[in-house]
């Protein structure tokens, strides 16, 4: 995405190229085509590009419009909460205004916005704290909301309304904004202080165009997976139905502070590191590898110079495009650590396996977290959790949720590296039936979490994890780890129900055993009773090892039970209306079978 | 009392007083593989060795079990009433037996072949005599039999029916 972001600046620099018109006129009167071609070049805005691609930021059906707008404004609530240690409290409400308007509110109790950076923030694309620190953030790009702002503008022309407060001494700040797409540039069209009774916090109201659907890729949906995979987190939440839902914080302890990092010389590119050579304030070589990457000390640093051909003394801003060519190349000879990795902040396996109990009422729960583990320079983690057996359809391909950074990942499955993690993954060895090149079919919920600095999405809208080797391979490990704990619960359940098999042979001829004893020895039928009765006690010491194992798995399903009430009811609102989400999605379901 | 009779007899007695002493039953039939027999020189035979099978009753053996002691009564019945029946006659009689039918005639077979070893007599001492199907043995053999009516000497030459 680094690349992409770059070329589009690049993009916006080429200037129609007046200079090119003059002097062709000079020449020769009847103008070279180019010249007329040369007419219709002109700059394009950022604003202008997204607002014609929609579809590159999750705009691209009505509906994923209406989930993409409440996730942008969602996730950026949780980062900022986060990032100032406050505990989240998060509202969201939905208004159906008819003729498939709807207004949009998110309102959250986090540190609010300083007012010189409300505008920008709201209302212009590719500005934010995020993309050029590398952290585990939620946001990356600073696309999400402002890119929210301008559908609204666009489908319904009302501007944006931010109330934003940073602390209860000072006013509140009220803004109407729009965008102007061709420069991209916040136009303001209403600016004022406010009385807000909140303390600090950021309110953000939008009209947008957008349809509202339940089911397996709605707003509810989402919101509840949210609330799963972020338990310190309260979202209030009314969906344009009218219907609230309250998902309560379920513990009061934050998330472990996700640190920033440098990037590692692996990672790095050219071209950002020919821009990183002129941009630097270091006055050496040396000291420009020491302060602006990780892991490098001043050791490595002339070990990478001497490897590079290149003076350590030699100035980051004279030095040529080649220099940096062959400084990469120095990079890659030389032996780095991998980059730290207390950078990460997963859920952890016990949290996340509370999540799920949550959701799903199930027999079996694992959870597994693998350490940390690197690809291009930058470290990420894998985390994995699955729920087996309980009320899950057992002839139906399995459940997938897909988590990046603690945002479920609703659409577009079939193209994510998590859905084909768990499609190459031999679950067969695992107890459950699967088709080659298929999701396996089962009672089971499986939960993939990626947690990194930088989450490789296929696109902006952050729908799809991309398909990168190592990423695939960490995946697949958790899966095999957590498949190895299933199959022993598989294969043991499997034995009970031998054991019981038998069981029922036993009391069904016992009978007949007795029948024909009676009949050689001419017994009268007392006897014949007695008879039985004294078989299935002499085959008690049997049946009483059955009960043994019989009770475990009472004992699972007991202790599930309670967890996973709270979501089941929720479960079964929103997925009530299921056969209405089939119209649009078709588009994107087939491709869960794709790959 | 025929010695069949009394050998069923017996072997379920044991059983029933067993049970009574609650002692898990148990069946005991000889084993009738090529480690467990001798070839007897003199009379130009295999004979068994003493080796024994033993079934006890536990839940994966019951229903051969109650098979077993089925097919018991149905010999006894059948040596009663001086009855014969065929193996596929004996298959049949078991689909009465509700839960406990066979469910292919090999099943049954193998079971009425434990009974025969188990009371070490032949298949004919039990009741179940092979079908007529005329003469199908041709050579040089002269059957010397008996008719059961007249008590006749008969002589049957096998010569003739090649």
């Amino acid at each position: 995405m680094g690349e992409k972001t770059a070329s589009l600046k690049d993009f916006e620099k080429k200037e129609a190229p007046k200079q090119a018109e003059e002097e062709a006129s000079k020449d020769d009167k009847k103008a070279p085509i180019a010249v007329e071609l040369a007419k219709k070049q002109r700059e394009i805005g950022v604003a202008e590009f997204f607002a014609r691609n929609r579809h590159l930021l999750g705009f691209d059906n009505p509906r994923k419009a209406l989930l993409t707008t409440i996730k942008e404004a969602v996730d950026n609530s949780l980062d900022a909460c986060e990032e100032a240690r406050i505990l989240p409290e998060i509202t969201i409400e939905t208004v159906d205004m008819g003729n498939d308007r709807f207004r949009i509110t998110v309102e959250d109790n986090g540190p609010g916005i300083v007012k010189n950076q409300i505008p920008k923030i709201f209302a212009k694309l590719l500005y934010g704290s995020k993309f050029h620190s590398l952290k585990q953030n939620r946001g990356q790009q600073g696309i999400g909301i402002s890119a929210s702002v301008m559908y609204a503008q666009l489908t319904t022309g009302r501007p944006a309304k931010i109330i934003s407060k940073i602390s209860p001494k000072d006013p509140a700040h009220y803004y109407e904004l729009h965008i102007d797409t061709q420069k991209n540039k916040p136009d303001i069209m209403k600016e004022e202080t406010k009385e807000w009774s909140k303390d600090h916090g950021t309110k953000i109201e939008l009209d947008i165009e957008g349809t509202y659907q339940k089911g397996g890729q709605s707003v509810d949906e989402y919101l509840k997976q949210t609330a799963i995979i972020n338990p310190h987190a309260t979202i209030i939440y009314v969906n344009p139905k009218a219907e609230q839902f309250i998902f309560p914080r379920a513990t009061e302890e934050l998330p472990r502070e996700a640190k920033e990092i440098k990037p590692h010389p692996y990672g790095i590119e050219l071209g950002v590191l020919v821009k990183m050579l002129q941009w630097t304030n270091s006055r050496t070589l040396q000291q420009f590898l020491t302060t602006e990457f990780s892991r490098v000390g001043s050791g490595t640093a002339k070990t990478i110079c001497e490897n590079a051909a290149l003076l350590p003394k030699t100035k980051p801003q004279t030095m040529s495009r080649e220099q940096g060519e062959q400084l990469l190349k120095g990079i890659k000879n030389t032996k780095i650590i991998a980059p730290p990795t207390d950078c990460l902040s997963p859920i952890g396996e016990e949290k996340l396996e509370k999540g799920l109990k949550k959701e799903v009422n199930a027999e079996f729960y694992a959870a597994v977290t693998r350490p940390p583990f690197v690809y291009r320079g930058n470290p990420f983690q894998i985390e994995v959790g699955i729920a087996y057996g309980g009320n899950q359809s057992a002839d139906e391909p399995i459940r997938l949720l897909r988590f990046a950074n603690r945002v479920p990942l609703i659409y577009q499955q079939g193209a994510c590296a998590m859905n084909k993690a768990v499609v190459q993954t031999a679950w067969r060895s695992y107890g459950l039936t699967q088709s080659q090149g298929a999701l396996p079919i089962g009672p089971m919920t499986v939960v993939v979490h990626m947690a990194s600095v930088w989450v490789p999405f296929t696109s902006e809208s952050k729908e799809a994890v991309a398909h990168y080797p190592e990423i695939i391979k960490e995946m697949k490990l958790a899966l095999q780890e957590a498949g190895r704990k299933l199959s022993l619960y598989v294969h043991k359940k499997r034995r009970v129900k031998d054991e019981l098999k038998k069981r029922s042979y036993i009391e069904k001829y016992i009978p007949h055993v007795a029948e024909a004893l009676k009949d050689i020895l001419g017994l009268k039928e007392i006897d014949q009773k007695k008879l039985e009765e004294e078989l299935e006690k002499l085959l008690e010491q049997t049946r009483g090892k059955l009960d043994d194992m019989e009770f475990d798995e009472d004992k699972n399903a007991e202790y599930d039970e309670e967890l996973a009430k709270i979501g089941e009811g929720e479960d079964e609102e929103e997925n009530g209306q299921e056969g209405e989400d089939k119209d649009e999605e078709e588009e994107d379901e087939p491709s869960d079978q794709e790959d | 009392m025929s010695q069949v009779i009394k050998k069923i007899k017996d072997t379920a007695q044991d059983i029933y007083q067993g049970i009574l002493k609650k002692k898990k039953p148990e069946l005991k039939t000889p084993i009738r593989s090529l480690n467990n027999v001798t070839y007897n020189e003199k009379d130009g035979y295999f004979e068994l060795k003493g080796d024994v099978k033993t079934r006890t009753l536990t839940a994966s053996s019951v229903k051969t079990f109650a098979q077993t002691l089925k097919m018991m009564d149905l010999s006894k019945q059948l040596v009663e009433t001086d009855d014969i029946a065929t193996k596929r006659e004996a298959y049949y009689v078991s689909k009465n037996w509700g839960e406990a039918r066979f469910m292919s005639q090999p099943d049954s077979d193998t079971v009425m072949d434990d009974v025969e070893a188990m009371f070490m007599v032949n298949r004919e001492q039990l009741g179940f005599i092979p079908e007529e199907k005329g003469g199908e043995i041709a050579g040089k053999l002269i059957v010397i039999d008996k008719n059961p009516e007249t008590g006749k000497e008969l002589r049957i030459d096998c010569t003739k029916f090649g």
